[in-house]
């Protein structure tokens, strides 16, 4: 700086513009430096000596403290970069170069020889080519690969199956015996109110026959207060006598159909054959309305032998 | 190992055998720990006897070194081939996507080695754009190129990463990993790095060569960690 007054405040009135190109460019080297600083330090490269001749330069410029703080900072920088190639330099250290090997790779594998600035370019062939020659430098074990899979894997895959292919299957079962099994049911539900009754007319017809010892049939069978009931009766009736427990027959003296229960004594004595012909005997018994008035009034049936059921669906009254 | 009968000792000795294989694929060190909780199971006292025995057989039937890892990586283990490989005779073939892997891994360990056996995260990154690979770009090839170096290979102890403590921005080292040293020797890569660059005499790398000659002089003193356990 001059030591004339004058002179200095001449130059102090610096153009702001001038001043904020100066910091830019003194901040474009920093950085460079700092971006570049492995290239700096090779000792085959002058490159921190060409930064330090621009940064010479620039400071021809610098008027005000701002930018000379700048100046101050790069050529910290490069005394330190300076300082790290000189170690390079003296050890024994040959240098390994990323940027030679890289071009060394390019021209050994790649198409054509790399001149040594040109940007590198390292296709995938290339890469490829690079780690086939160096696989024998290695002592890798190839990997083993199952072709269905390790064993961890295996039972898993089957187990999901099994299930899909059971549980279609069970759908469709299900799907074809649920209305089977609903009319089941209903029949179910028929029959064991049949089989309910049957044996409680039983029961009737054989605590009657210990005391009355004759039971003429329709008497038995007729309620007088309700056709629907004598025709129910008659039903369960005709299945007792079905399955040989109950026989109907016709009494010698008064020629009128009785019943009587078949009890077991008698059932013995009677032979297989016998049996069976009974057995073949069929009879349709119809029973009008009209028919069972008169019955009613023939056999003066008062009261009905066979009590109503309590809980009836139909009432004939 | 008494208390079990011989076909139970076959079954999991050959189990553990099987394991080792199959998780050997992902390459990733297997752990004591891991062959006890799935192998082993109750068994897990008979350790020692059947790791010696696994060993045995992989040596045996399939070439294979069962190689248990040290400080860091103590209880587990990687599986290292030991069929003499020759360039010559090299029979193995990879798809192209390992190749490319392994292409990228000679770089990075041979930037390492020739640098002196451990270079910082930000000086191996600046080496790799020589290369075209950048950390903050998808690459063509590799994809996620700071994934497979920072995870994947670390992971797989062909590199080891250690932060260096009270360091802002935090400075990491890089270094070969401990499987790179069972796989493969420091002289095999030197050859290989002045192959490339056309020097026929290894001896001009001076300091690299002097680093070989060390780590073989140590070699030799020490005996093999193959198939060694616990």
């Amino acid at each position: 700086m001059a030591a004339n007054d004058d002179a200095e405040f001449e130059t102090f009135d610096q153009d702001n513009d001038a001043r904020r190109r100066i910091r830019s460019h003194y901040r474009t080297l920093i950085q460079d430096l700092q971006d570049r600083k492995d290239d700096l330090i090779n000792p085959e490269s002058e490159e921190l000596e060409e930064k330090l001749d621009q940064i010479n330069e620039e400071f021809q410029n610098v008027k005000r403290p701002r930018e000379a703080v700048l100046d101050s900072a790069s050529v910290n920088m490069i005394a330190n970069i300076g300082r790290l190639k000189a170690q390079a330099l003296s050890t024994e250290f040959v240098r390994f170069s990323p940027a030679e090997f890289a071009s060394r790779i390019s021209s050994y594998f790649g198409c054509r020889p790399i001149a040594h600035d040109e940007e590198v370019r390292i296709s995938a062939n290339t890469w490829a080519a690079l780690g086939r020659s160096a696989a024998p430098l290695f002592a890798s074990t190839p990997p083993l690969n199952l072709m269905l899979g390790s064993f961890e894997r295996g039972p898993r895959a089957v187990r999901e199956r099994q299930p899909r292919t059971q549980r279609a299957q069970d759908s469709q079962n299900q799907r074809e015996t649920v209305p089977n099994q609903l009319t089941n049911f209903n029949d179910g539900d028929k029959c064991e109110a049949t089989t309910e009754e049957v044996d409680r007319v039983l029961k009737i017809l054989k605590s009657v026959f210990r005391k009355r010892k004759k039971i003429s049939f329709f008497e038995f069978v007729i309620n007088p207060d309700s056709f629907g009931h004598s025709v129910e009766n008659l039903f369960y009736v005709s299945f007792l006598v079905r399955d040989g427990l109950a026989e109907i027959f016709i009494d010698e003296d008064l020629q009128i159909p009785m019943i009587r229960p078949a009890d077991s004594g008698r059932r013995n004595a009677v032979s297989e054959e016998e049996r069976s012909r009974q057995r073949r005997h069929q009879t349709v018994i119809s029973l009008t309305p009209g028919d069972w008035k008169k019955l009613v009034t023939v056999y003066k049936v008062r009261q009905a032998q066979i009590p109503p059921r309590v809980s009836t669906n139909n009432g004939n009254r | 190992m008494s208390s079990l009968e011989a076909g139970e000792r076959e079954r999991l000795i050959n189990d553990v055998v099987k394991y080792l294989l199959i998780l050997d694929q992902k390459k990733i060190p297997i752990k004591k720990a891991d062959i006890n909780k799935h192998v082993l199971k109750e068994s897990s006292k008979a350790f020692p006897h059947v790791i010696r025995e696994a060993a045995k057989r992989l040596e045996h039937l399939f070439g294979i070194s069962l190689v248990e890892l040290e400080d860091k990586h103590k209880g587990s283990f990687i599986l290292v081939n030991n069929l003499e490989l020759d360039k010559d005779s090299y029979h193995l073939t990879w798809s192209e996507e390992e190749e490319c892997k392994q292409g990228l891994l000679i770089v990075v360990l041979s930037i390492i080695f020739m640098s002196g056996n451990v270079v910082t995260d930000s000086q191996l990154w600046s080496a790799l754009k020589k290369f075209g690979v950048d950390q903050d770009q998808t690459h063509e090839v590799f994809g996620n190129v700071k994934k497979l170096i920072t995870q994947e290979w670390a992971r797989q102890c062909y590199l080891e990463l250690t932060t260096l403590p009270n360091t802002d921005p935090p400075i990491v080292e890089v270094r070969w990993g401990q499987r790179v040293h069972q796989e493969t020797t420091k002289r095999k890569i030197l050859e290989y790095v002045s192959k490339i660059h056309g020097i026929e005499d290894v001896s001009h790398w001076r300091s690299q060569f002097a680093d070989v000659q060390k780590s073989e002089r140590a070699e030799g003193d020490q005996p093999t960690t193959s198939s060694q356990t616990t």
